[in-house]
């Protein structure tokens, strides 16, 4: 169930970095609507709190503290593949 | 009203100067904090560096019964140790698949008597001994094993650091973690657009660069970083407020000053022994051990006392097995299970090792108090001895991510500063090359000089480090003090990269200890491979993860270190060719 929360994490925080206006438009090119910004924002922090919650159900309290390393684990690889993939996805485009 | 007076002159906001205290609070104790982060990063796997570090220990692959290892345990401890005051035997678990046997005997009074602390530690140290057993064939592994500090040592630094008095260093480690904690609120304040800037990094646009990774890794791991800072602070608060400590002991009635000046809980005073007796008795509910009779009694088998555990607490992880008044008829038998979260609160079980009967049962112990549970879980998650290994990775790679915090605010900090000089250098240069202008390189040695500590600190101390494994192959084995001389190899090695960054043109200092931190680590597997028959090529056969984990995170260490050399490389490169343009370049020559 850690490795679900795991993929869980990442969906989320996939989802939280596209739904600000300067990352969604680094990947499209194009400006976000509110309802995409919107719908965006309520999946992420919907899969956040589904991820703490079966981290919680996996491991107890020692759920929570491998949720916040996985959290970590998920979070900085965006930030930092984010510009480069980018590059690569409008170069495709 | 005139430009400048008092009264337009803007005071500096909330923010401003949090920001101030922010960059101070982090940039004085910067390298201590890159070190205690390094070397505590490296403490969560300290007891599988200390395996690797003993290659002598064979691999054990067949399924370890803990009983049978108990009777070669009982078997060699009544046979090279039945005169010791205790034993204490540490069972293999999936961090370590041997046993740890060791043994000591409490000094009677009349036998220190007159000697000097050095002298009495010295007897003290004659009357303890400890071998490692192999728990399925009962092979015991003593001399033969190389002398070495291990992990032990790497994570004994984090908190004492080295050659200096114990207090002092740690004096040192709590002023600065104390300041890191002020620097991560002061940070906190500072980060306007903590949530908008969440995934920002933009790459190739030099400080703004290190500024995004320096906020990426500070935000990400936050709740990290406040927990093992506010955490590591309460493991001293005894040292820095000493009356939550000694304040209550006076109202109970404890003589302070000998607790104060005692070695070990053994030197405790009549009055104080006794009233630790009462408090373990009706604040705990605990059974003291009471004082060896001095006479002697059978023991039972341990296997015995292990079964009857077994039946109790099946599911309960051993962490090991202490046998109090050996061979009296006082004689208990503690044990005692692996970590929770909380590390105040683990089962102990206490037996009589003479008839076997429970004296103290641990699923009948209550919580001591609820500020006692903070602390042990504040502490017990600074340890992570809970943590299974996936989540020990986690650790691992959260302390790394808190290292490359420290290490980015650093070089953005003289990434700063070099930039407000060029400015000023360029300034001077414009307008002659005049004795301000002779001046002005005075402006940047302080500047330099941070500079050459910085890639000496932030790639030196990984390079020493690589030293201290290497060592640990290389130093003749069964050299007095041997562990020592691998420290010593670390900070020698460490020292040379300063000496090295001193010399070398500013360009050229990262890349070029990028890719020897990059050769150090890749050549430890080598070394490794050439020195012991325990190199890769059997460890992945033989599936024994931990020294094949280790060669394999080293090689690992060693690609990354080479990406960042190869990126320096382009850099310093690139660099080179713009200095080239600037000289051949007649109108950036200032005119005279």
């Amino acid at each position: 169930m850690i490795y679900h929360s795991f993929f869980i994490v990442l969906l989320a925080n996939v989802c939280l970095c596209f739904s600000q206006a300067k990352n969604f438009k680094q990947m499209t090119g194009s400006r976000i609507g509110e309802r995409q910004k919107v719908s965006l924002r309520i999946v992420g922090y919907c899969a956040l709190a589904l991820s703490i919650w079966l981290a919680f159900l996996a491991d107890g309290f020692v759920g929570l503290v491998y949720w916040c390393g996985m959290f970590t684990l998920a979070a900085v690889p965006i930030a930092f593949a984010l510009p480069y993939f980018s590059e690569f996805w409008i170069e495709r485009r | 009203m005139a430009p400048g007076s008092a009264s337009t002159l803007k005071q500096p906001g909330f923010r401003q100067v949090m920001s101030v205290v922010h960059t101070w609070s982090t940039l004085v104790p910067i390298w201590v904090l890159y070190f205690v982060f390094i070397t505590g990063t490296i403490g969560y796997f300290h007891i599988e560096v200390t395996s690797w570090m003993e290659p002598e220990i064979e691999h054990v692959s067949e399924p370890i019964d803990e009983a049978r290892m108990l009777e070669h345990a009982q078997d060699y401890l009544s046979e090279n140790a039945g005169d010791a005051t205790q034993w204490i035997i540490n069972f293999p678990d999936e961090r370590k698949d041997t046993a740890r046997l060791s043994w000591s005997r409490q000094l009677s009074p009349e036998e220190t008597e007159g000697l000097s602390r050095e002298e009495r530690r010295a007897l003290q140290a004659e009357n303890r001994g400890a071998v490692t057993l192999n728990p399925v064939t009962g092979a015991i592994y003593g001399d033969e094993v190389r002398d070495t500090g291990g992990g032990s040592l790497l994570y004994r630094m984090h908190y004492v650091l080295r050659y200096m008095p114990r207090a002092l260093g740690e004096y040192i480690v709590i002023i600065s973690t104390f300041l890191m904690f002020a620097g991560l609120i002061t940070g906190i304040i500072i980060h306007k657009k903590i949530f908008a800037d969440f995934f920002t990094f933009r790459p190739g646009k030099g400080q703004r660069s290190w500024l995004d990774t320096h906020n990426v890794f500070s935000v990400m791991t936050l709740p990290f970083q406040i927990m093992i800072t506010f955490s590591g602070l309460l493991f001293y608060v005894a040292t820095v407020m000493p009356l939550v400590l000694y304040g209550p002991a006076v109202t109970l009635g404890f003589d302070v000053q000998n607790i104060i000046t005692a070695q070990s809980a053994d030197d405790f005073s009549e009055k104080n022994q006794e009233l630790i007796k009462i408090i373990q008795e009706d604040v705990f509910g605990d059974t003291p051990i009471e004082p060896a009779s001095g006479t002697e009694a059978e023991m039972l088998p341990l296997t015995q006392i292990y079964t009857d555990y077994r039946s109790r607490l099946p599911d309960h992880s051993i962490f090991n097995l202490i046998v109090q008044n050996v061979n009296d008829e006082t004689s208990t038998a503690t044990v005692r299970a692996h970590w929770g979260i909380n590390r105040q609160d683990r089962p102990i079980d206490r037996y009589s090792a003479i008839t076997g009967e429970l004296l103290t049962d641990s699923t009948e112990r209550q919580s001591k108090s609820p500020a006692s549970d903070v602390q042990g879980v504040f502490l017990g998650l600074h340890e992570g001895r809970f943590s299974p290994i996936l989540l020990r990775w986690l650790y691992f790679l959260t302390g790394f991510a808190g290292a490359v915090m420290i290490a980015s605010g650093a070089i953005l900090w003289t990434s700063k500063r070099r930039q407000a000089h060029e400015a000023e250098e360029r300034r001077f240069a414009k307008k002659s090359l005049g004795a301000e202008a002779a001046d002005a390189p005075r402006l940047g040695r302080g500047v330099t000089f941070v500079e050459h500590m910085n890639v000496a600190t932030i790639i030196g101390l990984p390079i020493g480090i690589a030293a201290y494994f290497i060592a640990n192959r290389l130093v003749a084995v069964g050299i007095e003090d041997r562990g020592a001389l691998e420290a010593d190899a670390m900070f020698v090695v460490w020292g040379l990269t300063f000496v090295y960054a001193a010399l070398r043109p500013r360009a050229r200092i990262w890349s070029e200890l990028l890719w020897i931190a990059c050769v150090s680590f890749a050549i430890i597997p080598v070394v490794n491979a050439l020195t012991t028959d325990r190199h890769l090529g059997v460890s992945l056969v033989q599936a024994d993860w931990i020294m094949a984990g280790f060669d394999l995170t080293v090689l690992a260490i060693a690609a990354l270190f080479g990406v960042a050399g190869r990126r320096a490389s382009l850099r310093s490169q690139s660099f080179d060719r713009s200095q080239n343009r600037t000289v051949t370049d007649p109108s950036l020559v200032p005119a005279e």
